[in-house]
């Protein structure tokens, strides 16, 4: 599905990181490793064609990503390291929004297991900025399941999580790829979770 | 122009910041469309109340319904060219934080030419068409650079966050 080719990345004459090699088809997951600063959420947005590559391309379905753009887009959710939820309005606000951006065909019922499963169904009415970082971490990953999308691209996804927490995004991740997903993220070290490639940055 | 460039700083520096800009982008939309989208909210929400009060304004100062027709029509046309710059000055100002002078400025500056022509509407009674046909131009310029400069500039602060 994504194949990157001798992936490069300068800023200022300074050299992100250099040619990187990826690929990713469905049911597979790629854990990229690094450092602080190694340019693991670089490489993420050069993934996304945020940050053009200063050498080598991204293919996507066997075309260059470029020409495939929106294509790529409607398959793929992207999660950043920061919370896109909007912090004055409540849980349930920024589900409906949600649900509206993304034209989701999530119903109801689905949409509170996954708060059960969560364990966010008591804080419904509450405003995003009174959760605690755990707890808008896990509404970030909410967006995962009314997406429903193909390929998620996850930025740290397991900081700031506790351990049944991050046990549950491991079967979540689990059961994505084994419905033919394919997921990519960064991550310091891996917590335990079976990846089919393994970038270093 | 004053509420044009008070409410600047929340153009997109909100969206930007928790990443909604982002997601927007990876729905679908071009940066050039969130920058019309955003624009077009822009006069919705703060131009057109100011619209709405112009007629209040009109009985109150005893203005004739002729110039208040003239005033209502070159406001329209202002307040949306100065929505476009406000978007273009705003989204330059997402690649430089620190220093919110600089989209006020070039706001400042290019709105000079809007607010001469809009003003000088109520003192004309014959050339009304000219100075229509004049802001009009000036409209379709900045409507036409807009989402351009806007989307290029909300893709390099996107590139360099």
């Amino acid at each position: 599905m994504i194949i990157g080719k001798d992936l490069s990345v300068e800023r200022l004459d300074k050299k992100i990181f250099e040619n990187i090699n990826l690929s990713l088809s469905s049911g597979n997951i790629t854990i990229l490793k690094g450092k602080n600063g190694s340019g693991k959420t670089t490489l993420l947005k050069t993934i996304i064609n945020i940050i053009e590559p200063s050498t080598g391309s991204i293919y996507w379905k066997g075309k260059v990503l470029k020409n495939n753009l929106y294509d790529f887009y409607n398959h793929v959710t992207y999660i950043a390291d920061k919370t896109s939820s909007l912090k004055k309005l409540t849980i349930k606000d920024n589900i409906y929004i949600w649900r509206r951006c993304f034209v989701s065909n999530i119903n109801n019922p689905q949409i509170e297991t996954a708060l059960k499963t969560l364990k966010l169904e008591n804080q419904v009415n509450q405003k995003v900025g009174t959760l605690s970082l755990g707890e808008t971490k896990k509404l970030e990953f909410l967006r995962l399941i009314i997406e429903d999308k193909k390929v998620w691209i996850l930025d740290e996804p397991f900081s700031n999580l506790d351990e049944d927490s991050i046990e549950l995004m491991k079967q979540t991740f689990e059961d994505h790829c084994a419905k033919e997903g394919s997921i990519i993220f960064s991550s310091h070290q891996n917590p335990g979770i079976y990846v089919t490639e393994e970038i270093n940055l | 122009m004053l509420s044009s460039t008070l409410s600047l700083g929340k153009f997109y520096q909100e969206d930007f910041e928790n990443g909604n800009l982002l997601i927007m982008h990876l729905n679908g939309f071009s940066f050039g469309l969130i920058s019309i989208l955003k624009t077009v909210s822009h006069f919705i929400f703060v131009q057109i109340p100011f619209l709405l009060s112009i007629p209040i304004a009109c009985i109150l100062l005893n203005i004739s319904n002729e110039k208040l027709i003239y005033l209502l029509t070159s406001f329209a046309i202002g307040s949306l060219i100065l929505s476009c710059l406000g978007s273009i000055s705003s989204s330059m100002n997402l690649m430089n934080q620190r220093n919110f002078l600089l989209g006020s400025v070039i706001v400042m500056i290019f709105s000079i030419p809007v607010i001469i022509f809009s003003v000088g509407i109520i003192n004309i009674d014959e050339n009304f068409n000219s100075l229509i046909n004049i802001l009009s131009g000036i409209l379709l310029i900045v409507f036409a650079l807009n989402p351009w400069a806007s989307g290029l500039c909300l893709k390099l602060s996107l590139e360099n966050n």
